[in-house]
């Protein structure tokens, strides 16, 4: 009796909580997705934020484009350091001990909480190299932030290519820059591009490290790397925080998760193909 | 052909790696000397141990105490919430769930991770905050509470993942003996995968507290950071959101500004601590 | 003629020994079977012969004089273009059969198309491997059966023209069939390549090879021409191998 007793409640654990996520997921994107519907229009995307106080009416024009600029930045800057760290670690490195020196700092700042990498960009690129609040300075925060995140997957992809194919192709005489190339990563570079673009969620959903380094309240669209930015997190965040508009906030956190999951959905489809292509 | 491309190449990846570690070293150094400075002017044990954080005032009143104590409930809250569902939900994807729906499934979780901390925090302001002011009739919803229960949506799905994985591998080895002996699905997971699966769970617990205390956005919008004993339905303070709303305001090299940059070490020390406990944990039950 | 020359040759892995002075020398244009239990370092003395040793974890010390001079003076890039190896087990690149056989000799600056074609389709027909693959040479070499991956990577080894070609069991993985047909081609390339091929098949070596190496842990036992090892071996130890004693 108590065994049928203990598994029924068992089983009901189980459901029950499959149930909460599910309810949850349904409930969050509802949520935004009806709310948001019913103040977007193509106005809205288009156009600058307008009225008083600021962003009570108008668009968010400028916030979306900050925030794939702020993106592409943080991208970029961090994808190419990373990739060279994991070629290093994975190719080029003799000693073990040097390889679990770099996994550890690198372990390190993946621990570093986004708030205090803010804090370090604040601190260091604003204002003491004088870059001010940026776009630069916020697009350099956001990569320190999202470094760590593309190295290890990368590395990862990396160490596991099949390292007879990579003895076989040194036995020809072949270089290992060359291999590299045309061997190995053609083979990760579905795994790569989703690391990056995953990332990219990532940096484009931060507002933590932003707030002190480079995005504003109002600013048109960013001339140059110096220009101060709009971003669609702090739009969001000063839209609720102040009070300033329930349906343009709505709208803007659409905008937002729309954009993510585009990015996201990219990175699944690369992943998904390169399972189909691999074995 | 390729030699001086080669050589240019490799010259390249080595220089870049360089940067890469120096900056990554001295992003830490840099944090670990702003805050180091702070100590010079209070004491450590002072600063973790006192109650009072005021910086308009002398560099007595810089502690936090009760900031420590905010952060580390409302992180506690989210994972006394998140466990129970997140373990539930992975072992029923590892044991009932199979082929595409599990890839649906898993996706759909994966939306959750990727929905951003702000977006969270705003639907946190709207729905939590509001629920518990208007149906609750607390005077004011902003609450340890409320932050607990955003953070734990916020880490269920890292929770899922992590147990998840282990879960449907040890499933995988044990699914053809049991089913061979003739016991129910059910029986096998209770008895066999949940307990076997017991380190992965540790780790994912240790894994969400990093997140929750790490956290800023969303916690900032819900809790009304006050710098005070925390109770569940009172508000407080995280280390993360006292940093994010102060540091406008601190000058830079100013005592208030060393202050925040010194909570900010104290709480990448805990999180150490946090790493290192489970370290030992899993060294131990290994050991068993 | 000598082509290699090996002196007093030592390998390690990490601390561990596993060829103890090994005293040999490789004839030109010649077959040389390498025989000996698992375990003994046959695939050792391959890799040691490519400098891909290194590599895999391990390092030589002694002499080898490669073509009248020092062979690790060679930079070692010359080296394995110039020895080329086949491993064990079958290492396909996961390109298609064309580009896997245009990999090095693009890397050694061919360009021509033409040329690559017809280096593509020469190699394949020395490896016995075209008239099953001509009809699609763009398709994926992993969708290759095990055999056909074994002749690609001879192929393959063959595409970069190297001196000596270094086999190491190549016919472990392959039917009867397919066995006589590597056989066929190694007695062809023996013509205009040094062949130095390990192998478990004891009436392999003797149907193939003009010298035989017995290897016993380490220690080079016997080595000789391949009629006097299996009529009249010198060395009690290979006469009870050669009889099936170590198996
Ligand atoms: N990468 C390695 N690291 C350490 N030891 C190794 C390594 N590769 C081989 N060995 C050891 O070296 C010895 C010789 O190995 P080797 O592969 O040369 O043998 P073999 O004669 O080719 O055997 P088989 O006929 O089974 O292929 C073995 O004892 C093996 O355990
Ligand atoms: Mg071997």
């Amino acid at each position: 009796m108590k065994k049928v007793r203990d598994n029924f409640l068992f089983r009901m654990w189980l459901m029950l909580s499959a149930l909460i996520v599910l309810a949850l997921v349904g409930f969050i994107i509802g949520y935004i997705v009806l709310n948001g519907m019913k103040s977007i229009s193509l106005d809205f995307l288009l156009s600058h934020p307008k009225g008083i106080p600021l962003g009570a009416e108008g668009g968010i024009l400028p916030a979306i484009v900050g925030s794939l600029l702020l993106t592409l930045i943080a991208c970029a800057s961090a994808s190419v350091l990373a990739l060279a760290t994991a070629v290093y670690v994975s190719f080029y490195c003799q000693s073990r001990q040097l390889e679990t020196v770099v996994h550890v700092i690198v372990q390190c700042m993946a621990g570093v909480p986004s708030i205090v990498v803010g804090l370090f960009g604040y601190t260091f690129l604003v204002a003491k190299l004088n870059l001010g609040r940026s776009l630069l300075s916020a697009g350099l925060t956001l990569g320190v932030m999202i470094f760590p995140f593309i190295e290890v997957r990368a590395e990862k992809s990396l160490r596991e290519f099949n390292r007879a194919i990579l003895q076989s192709s040194y036995a020809l005489g072949v270089s290992k820059v060359y291999t590299l190339l045309k061997l190995v990563l053609p083979q990760c570079k579905a795994d790569i591009v989703a690391a990056v673009t995953l990332a990219g969620g990532f940096a484009m959903g931060a507002a933590a490290p932003i707030i002190l380094t480079g995005a504003v309240i109002f600013a048109p669209i960013p001339r140059s790397l110096s220009s101060p930015v709009m971003a669609l997190p702090f739009h969001l965040y000063i839209l609720t925080g102040e009070g300033i508009s329930l349906e343009k906030a709505y709208a803007t956190a659409l905008v937002l998760m729309v954009l993510i999951f585009a990015i996201n959905i990219v990175s699944i489809a690369l992943t998904f193909r390169r399972k189909e292509v691999g074995r | 052909m390729y030699r001086v491309f080669d050589r240019v190449f490799t010259q390249l990846v080595k220089i870049l790696t360089i940067c890469s570690l120096l900056t990554l070293v001295f992003v830490i150094i840099f944090i670990f000397k702003e805050s180091v400075v702070f100590f010079k002017a209070v004491p450590v044990l002072r600063f973790i141990s006192g109650r009072s954080w005021n910086p308009l005032l002398a560099a007595d009143n810089l502690s936090i105490l009760n900031i420590i104590l905010g952060t580390l409930y409302v992180s506690l809250v989210a994972i006394v919430l998140a466990l129970p569902i997140g373990v539930g939900s992975a072992l029923l994807l590892a044991g009932y769930v199979k082929g595409q729906l599990r890839v649906v499934i898993r996706g759909i979780i994966d939306v959750l991770a990727g929905i951003p901390s702000v977006v969270y925090g705003f639907i946190g302001l709207l729905v939590l905050v509001k629920f518990f002011e208007t149906t609750l009739g607390l005077s004011s919803g902003e609450s340890v509470l409320a932050g607990g229960i955003l953070l734990a949506v916020m880490v269920l799905p890292y929770i899922i993942s992590t147990c998840h994985e282990s879960m449907e591998k040890i499933y995988r080895e044990h699914a053809p003996s049991s089913q061979a002996l003739g016991v129910s699905r059910s029986y096998l997971l209770r008895k066999i995968i949940l307990p076997e699966s017991r380190r992965s769970i540790l780790a994912a617990t240790v894994l969400a507290l990093g997140r929750a205390m790490g956290e800023t956005m969303a916690v900032m919008m819900v809790i009304g950071n006050a710098p005070i004993p925390p109770r569940l339905f009172g508000k407080c303070q995280t280390i993360p959101s006292l940093i994010a709303l102060e540091m406008g305001m601190a000058e830079v090299g100013s005592l208030h500004y060393h202050a925040l940059f010194a909570s900010g070490l104290v709480l990448m020390l805990m999180l150490l601590v946090i790493n290192l406990i489970l370290y030992f944990l899993k060294k131990n039950i290994l050991l068993q | 003629m000598n082509i290699l020359e090996l002196i007093s040759l030592k390998a390690y892995y990490g601390n561990k020994q596993v060829l103890h002075g090994i005293d040999m020398v490789i004839r030109k244009n010649a077959i040389t079977a390498v025989i000996g239990p698992s375990g003994c370092g046959k695939s050792t003395l391959l890799l040691t012969l490519n400098r891909m040793l290194e590599e895999c974890g391990g390092r030589a010390e002694g002499e080898i004089i490669f073509d009248g001079k020092d062979f690790f003076a060679y930079p070692k890039e010359e080296v394995r273009k110039r020895i080329g190896i086949v491993f064990q087990k079958p290492t396909p690149f996961p390109l298609s059969i064309y580009r896997n056989l245009t990999y090095a000799p693009i890397y050694y600056g061919v360009r021509d198309k033409k040329r690559l074609k017809q280096i593509v389709e020469s190699k394949l027909k020395v490896a016995g491997l075209y008239e099953e693959v001509q009809s699609d040479l763009h398709q994926s070499a992993l969708q290759l059966s095990g055999g056909q991956q074994q002749r690609l990577c001879i192929a393959r080894a063959l595409t970069v023209e190297p001196e000596i070609l270094l086999l190491d069991e190549p016919c472990s993985a392959l039917d009867i069939k397919n066995t006589a047909n590597i056989e066929q081609m190694l007695l062809r390339l023996a013509r205009d390549y040094t062949i130095v091929i390990v192998t478990h098949n004891l009436a392999q070596a003797k149907r193939i090879s003009d010298y035989t190496a017995f290897l016993l842990d380490g220690e080079l036992v016997e080595y000789d021409e391949t009629a006097k090892i299996f009529s009249r071996p010198e060395d009690q130890r290979t006469r009870e191998y050669i009889e099936g004693i170590y198996g």
